[in-house]
């Protein structure tokens, strides 16, 4: 069922209910209210007349029945009875029923309703005793405009009620639709999103429920809009991944093969076959480091790595230290500038790390490699500074993709693949930091992060 | 979505029914409920005065001056009076009626009215209390019987206490014609101070009242009778209000014939009245 119908279905039962209450209420009481109190008058009237009737019985007690004729014409509608319950003289309508009167006792009054010719009487009986005397002595009041009060009552009470019905849903209908209008502008919007515009919001300020439910709508829509964009982006990359992976393994075992099938196929002279050789050492060579950097990325993806406190001056003479042959067979001079501090690292990940933005460096052909290190505040920064190539800043912002690049050609020239730095970055955000690259083409890089100082730091 | 719209239109057409089913039933609740309280019969045990110690049940002879001050006060209150039965202890109708005729015998025999003019069949009776609806009644004393004595001629007021049976209150007013006045009435018919004393000292005496304070008499309003044009006294010298005061100062005993007897010499008609009663 419609929320419309619930609410209109809701709206009626209330109104009708209230209503249907409070006009039986008020009509019910009124009417007991009237009926009482023509009861009481009625009484009272009884016993002022049975005063008249009995002084009269006193003061004229010869011609008794003549009297009591003649009192009953004054006093209006009366009737009497001798003692035997025979009538003495009635002024009532012929059908009015006497029969209550058996229930009359001393010092009781009795009353009953009658409808007589179509009005309705209330008569009160009682009894009359004065000396030898005993009469059974009736009045009747006529209490119709008592009853059509009622009956005047439950009609206008009718048309009062389906009226104020009328009217209550009427403005039942507009309220739902002005309640429940931005509930449909929400639904609008979440169709939209559903069918793929993500960036559908709301514009609806009220301050209650629909306003915040219409908040909370554009939050979610902000989040999965970013989800969204995350996965799509994860996609991409991974894709580019896989397409780059394939590339990066066609393209060795293309020459692998084209090689290695030209020796197969004929015989050839050695310096050929040396030099075949060479072209399938190289390429391998190159799948190998390929090999080794993606199982260093899979890994890497694993939550389990502890940090430890560690000097970084040693740690920094100790990775300088290990890259010294290489460095010298490339005629390369590394400088060192660390300020003492402890830090908090994974050493092997951490070593990776710096062989990979030296090995870029040396790469990127540079003959100098400064590296600095400064605490600051509780956060120790390092700066990797060597004076090579250089890359366009346009550049900076892919070189941390998987497979990427500046320059192809030479990568596989140096057995490259595009992977060094995106390992390093994987490996700096383990460490909760980021890889700021600045560069500029003949003038060389400058790579730079932060890492946590130890807790145990002054 | 057929589903939905069947249930919509069900919602509604459900809250039609509501409303129009729902005034059915109050309609015929309403037409039950006014069945059932003008059905049956209902009856009223009739309500008499407290009976306030074991010892009442015959009627007293007098009150004293303190209950007689409280019941004249609240006989005053004439917005409340609800009639109701004799209960023991107080005077029955025809008791009353008996007292109040024995009552016009004073006028007779201080010379106030010829006794052609005592006869009466025109009698009621009522008693009452004042005491508002729905309020329990007073104790017995406070119980008065309003006796009416109607002729052709006159028109006398009693109201007589339900438990002493003593008429405290009188009030006298005639309608004569000037034929029957010229007639009947006798020619030196006077009310002199000496006559009203003695009707305020039989009427106190009835009522047991019994006073160490002397008797006040005061002048009539003159101004009112001169308002009758030719109008005479048949003796311009007498005074018309006679007093005495008991219950210390509290109350008094009246008997105002200020508007005794006068006779306009064109043949108007002429006013007599008397007021004979107890007051505070």
């Amino acid at each position: 069922m419609r929320l419309f119908a619930k609410f209109f279905l809701c709206a009626t039962f209330v109104i009708s209910i209230s209503l249907l209450i409070s006009g039986y209420l008020l009509i019910t009481l009124s009417h007991e209210g009237a009926i009482n109190r023509e009861t009481e008058r009625a009484l009272s009237q009884f016993q002022f007349d049975r005063f008249a009737v009995q002084a009269n019985v006193i003061a004229n007690a010869e011609n008794l029945n003549e009297n009591l004729r003649l009192s009953s014409e004054l006093s209006g509608l009366t009737a009497f009875f001798d003692e035997s319950g025979l009538l003495i003289y009635s002024a009532l309508p012929p059908q009015a029923d006497f029969s209550f009167l058996g229930e009359i006792t001393d010092n009781t009054h009795v009353v009953q309703f009658q409808t007589l010719s179509g009005n309705t009487y209330i008569m009160v009986g009682g009894r009359i005793v004065q000396g030898d005397i005993t009469l059974y002595f009736l009045t009747a009041n006529d209490i119709s405009t008592v009853i059509a009060q009622r009956e005047y009552m439950a009609q206008s009470f009718i048309t009062i009620y389906f009226f104020t019905l009328m009217f209550g849903m009427v403005i039942t209908v507009f309220l739902s639709a002005f309640t429940f209008a931005p509930l449909k502008k929400m639904n609008k919007a979440a169709a939209k999103m559903a069918q793929g515009n993500y960036n559908e919001r709301l514009r609806i300020s009220s301050n209650d429920e629909i306003g915040e439910l219409s908040e909370s709508f554009n939050l979610m829509a902000d989040a999965v809009e970013d989800k969204i964009y995350e996965l799509s982006e994860n996609a991409r990359q991974k894709e580019d991944f896989v397409a780059n992976f394939a590339h990066e393994l066609k393209t060795p075992l293309t020459s692998v093969i084209g090689y290695a099938d030209m020796i197969y196929q004929k015989p050839l002279p050695p310096e050929q076959i040396k030099n075949a050789a060479w072209y399938i050492l190289n390429e391998g060579l190159r799948l190998e480091a390929l090999s080794l950097k993606l199982m260093d990325l899979i890994v890497l993806n694993r939550p389990d790595f502890i940090l430890e406190d560690m000097n970084a001056d040693e740690l920094f003479e100790n990775i300088s230290g290990s890259l010294k042959p290489m460095l010298e067979t490339r005629d390369v001079s590394l400088h060192l500038n660390i300020q003492p501090a402890r830090i908090r690292v994974e050493y092997d990940l951490f070593k990776t790390l710096m062989f990979n933005l030296i090995d870029n460096g040396v790469k990127a052909g540079c003959k100098r490699i400064d590296i600095s290190g400064r605490q600051n505040k509780n956060r120790y920064a390092i700066s990797v500074i060597d004076n090579g190539r250089g890359m366009p800043a346009s550049e900076l912002t892919k070189i941390t993709e998987a497979f990427y690049t500046v320059d192809k050609s030479r990568s596989r020239r140096q057995h490259g693949a595009g992977i060094g730095l995106a390992l390093a970055a994987k490996i700096v955000e383990i460490h909760g930091s980021t890889l700021s690259f600045n560069s500029a083409e003949g003038i060389g890089t400058d790579v730079k992060l932060d890492l946590a100082g130890s807790d145990d730091d002054d | 979505m057929i589903k939905k719209n069947m249930l919509t239109a069900f919602g509604i057409i459900l809250s039609f029914v509501i409303a129009v089913g729902g005034w059915a039933i109050t309609s015929r609740l309403i037409d039950t409920e006014s069945y059932r309280l003008l059905s049956g019969t209902k009856s009223f045990v009739a309500q008499i005065p407290i009976i306030e110690s074991a010892n009442e049940g015959t009627v007293r002879l007098g009150l004293t001056d303190n209950e007689i001050v409280s019941v004249l006060r609240n006989w005053n209150l004439t917005d409340y009076r609800r009639p109701h039965e004799p209960a023991p202890g107080q005077i029955d109708m025809e008791q009353a009626i008996a007292s109040g005729r024995a009552w016009l015998d004073f006028l007779y025999d201080h010379n106030i009215l010829p006794a052609e003019m005592l006869e009466f069949s025109n009698v009621g009776a009522i008693l009452s209390q004042n005491v508002p609806a729905g309020e329990e009644f007073l104790p017995l004393r406070y119980s008065y019987w309003n006796l009416t004595f109607r002729n052709e001629h006159l028109d006398i007021l009693m109201t007589v206490n339900a438990v002493t049976g003593q008429v405290w209150q009188t009030e006298i007013a005639a309608n004569i014609n000037p034929w029957y006045a010229v007639v009947m009435l006798p020619p030196d018919l006077s009310v002199s101070r000496n006559e009203l004393l003695n009707m305020l000292s039989a009427f106190m005496s009835d009522s047991g009242i019994r006073t160490t304070q002397s008797p006040v008499t005061i002048w009539d309003n003159r101004e009112l009778l001169s308002e009758l044009a030719g109008a005479r006294r048949t003796n311009p010298q007498d005074e018309a209000i006679v007093y005495q005061s008991f219950a210390d100062n509290n109350a008094a005993a009246i008997v105002d014939a200020s508007g005794a007897f006068a006779l306009a010499p064109d043949g108007e008609m002429s006013f007599f009245r008397l007021n004979i009663y107890l007051t505070i």
